[in-house]
């Protein structure tokens, strides 16, 4: 007689993310100095853009080769704003998402129209545009020496310099974009979005206005990577443009596709990876890009649904002999 | 409840259907036999506003929606059941039949579409045993009936069903046409393509016979299952 609770699932997923953000306010006790701390920092950073890139890839199926271009538009946004005209970081952060917005849609209405592969080479070129400015608006950018004197953001007085206290106002802010993922997943946006990317023409004869749908999504995920942007710029009070250039969005690609494109989890480990491998990879020093992409394609070869997958099917073997 | 005048599409530059007229009635149940490659699904694509029009007129119940998109047709009260099913794979049997409410509940007719789900899973309860399986595990004939349930979420008055019978066997044939003979009794009007004319046409009322993309016979299904020229020309076998 029982009835499958369709909202089950749901209440886990909350459960476990509810879960993982308070084991995240342990880390600053668990971390023995501040550089450590910061590559915590840097974890939320890359979540937040590895988590917004997967909804629009792993989700609604879209191949966008920008990220890193709209990420670098809201750091270079707000930090401009704040290091050239003394405007306050919070307006910055205003004009980040306002900027990142407008642009993704400007890209994102006609390449959507088109299905194919039309939105992953306008991205392209977008992203490429956007690399020359970032070095060519020197009296804006500082070129490619980069953009320094940004300042640190402050709450109420409270200085929320790159130690703890920038830990935890990234706590929340990230805390937050990945329960609007959560939420949106599911929604019955959450099921139009994996519905499409499944075949648009039933996602169309099922009522579903296709085109609207994705370009709010992307737009959505670009101004995800924006504040991301904007997290980064204020954390480091700097920005150099070869963080945001075509190179970085492909890398982004690769580390949704690490940690497991299309699972809500995936973007967890995917960022951990992120971080942390380049950081265990410098004693290779000279080898160590040899070694960071021999690793990558290990992974890809050996567990093609990304680590998650991995992860889920070590927890299924694990869990048959545990039922026995 | 449908009328279709002069009705020319295709893709490209590639003339598809040719000036193409029909009519449906409330609660008639109507066929569209043809050869593969006559335009049946460019038709239904067509009506369903997947496909925009090149030129004359579609009205559902006495509304023009030639040229509307297919998210604004399925919320005047027309769903297809594409040709090849195309259900979505990687979700859940119940999701998929969601999707199919997603006008209703996007409008905040929540009670209604459980209502309505209720009744889809009792049409087809083989859907109910597996509503927590992912569609892509289904047979073809599950695949078909989620198709058709999924379409009849959106409690259409005109349901367009493109090739119900593509690829099952005979068996599978007959329960899905019995499935969708028993909507007439729901007051949901049926437009059918079918290339399996002779199953098509025992459960409809009228049909009518597409060829390279023009209507070229219509008639009461009963006529046109025992005229001889029609049987030897077009139903074949």
């Amino acid at each position: 007689m029982a009835e499958p609770d369709p909202s089950r699932g749901a209440r886990r997923s909350y459960a476990a993310l509810g879960a993982v953000w308070a084991l995240l306010l342990l880390f600053p006790l668990a971390a023995p100095n501040n550089f450590v701390l910061n590559l915590g920092i840097s974890w939320f950073i890359s979540l937040a853009l590895a988590g917004s890139l997967n909804l629009l890839m792993g989700y609604a199926g879209q191949i966008s080769l920008s990220h890193a271009a709209f990420y670098g538009l809201g750091a270079y946004a707000s930090g401009v704003l704040s290091a050239k005209f003394g405007v306050s970081p919070w307006l910055g952060l205003c004009a980040a998402i306002a900027l990142t917005a407008a642009a993704a849609f400007l890209i994102g209405w006609p390449s959507l129209k088109l299905r194919g592969h039309y939105l992953a080479m306008a991205t392209l070129g977008f992203n490429v545009i956007m690399s020359v400015m970032f070095v060519e608006l020197r009296g804006l950018t500082g070129g490619p020496n980069g953009l320094v004197g940004v300042p640190s953001l402050s709450l109420f007085g409270w200085e929320i310099g790159a130690d703890i206290r920038f830990y935890l106002f990234a706590w929340v802010v990230v805390g937050l974009m990945m329960l609007l993922i959560l939420n949106l997943l599911h929604s019955r946006m959450g099921r139009a979005l994996r519905a499409l990317s499944t075949s648009e023409l039933a996602a169309k004869a099922n009522g579903i206005d296709v085109h609207a749908v994705k370009l709010g999504v992307f737009v959505l995920s670009a101004v995800m990577a924006g504040i991301a942007g904007f997290l980064y710029v204020h954390l480091n009070n700097f920005a150099s443009p070869e963080n945001f250039d075509f190179v970085a969005s492909v890398m982004l690609l690769v580390v949704v596709a690490l940690g497991g494109t299309g699972t809500y989890w995936g973007p967890f480990l995917g960022a951990l990876l992120h971080v942390v491998l380049p950081e265990a990879l410098r004693a290779f020093s000279d080898f160590e890009i040899l070694v960071y992409g021999i690793s990558l394609v290990l992974v890809l070869l050996f567990f093609p649904a990304g680590l998650s997958g991995a992860v889920a099917r070590l927890g299924r073997l694990v869990g048959r002999g545990g039922g026995r | 409840m449908l009328e279709v005048s002069a009705l020319v599409s295709g893709y490209g530059r590639i003339r598809v259907l040719n000036r193409v007229s029909l009519a449906v009635a409330d609660g008639e149940i109507v066929c569209l036999i043809g050869p593969n490659g006559a335009g049946k699904t460019t038709l239904m694509r067509t009506l369903a506003g997947t496909l925009a029009p090149w030129e004359g007129d579609i009205r559902l119940a006495g509304e023009p929606i030639a040229g509307r998109r297919a998210d604004h047709v399925v919320g005047r009260g027309l769903a297809l059941v594409p040709e090849g099913r195309r259900i979505f794979m990687p979700l859940t049997v119940s999701e998929n039949l969601e999707i199919g409410a997603y006008v209703r509940l996007r409008a905040g007719a929540k009670a209604e579409a459980q209502q309505t789900l209720d009744e889809v899973l009792a049409l087809f309860p083989r859907l109910a045993e597996r509503r927590d399986q992912l569609a892509g595990t289904l047979s073809g004939g599950e695949q078909q009936m989620l198709a058709i349930g999924r379409a009849l979420m959106a409690r259409p008055r005109l349901l367009l069903l493109d090739e119900p019978s593509m690829g099952l066997a005979p068996m599978v044939v007959s329960s899905i046409f019995k499935a969708i003979a028993s909507l007439r009794g729901r007051g949901t009007t049926v437009l059918l393509a079918e290339q399996n004319a002779r199953m098509a046409l025992k459960i409809a009322d009228r049909g009518y016979i597409l060829i390279t993309g023009e209507i070229v016979r219509e008639g009461a299904a009963r006529a046109l299952l025992a005229d001889p020229t029609i049987v030897s020309t077009y139903l074949g076998h």
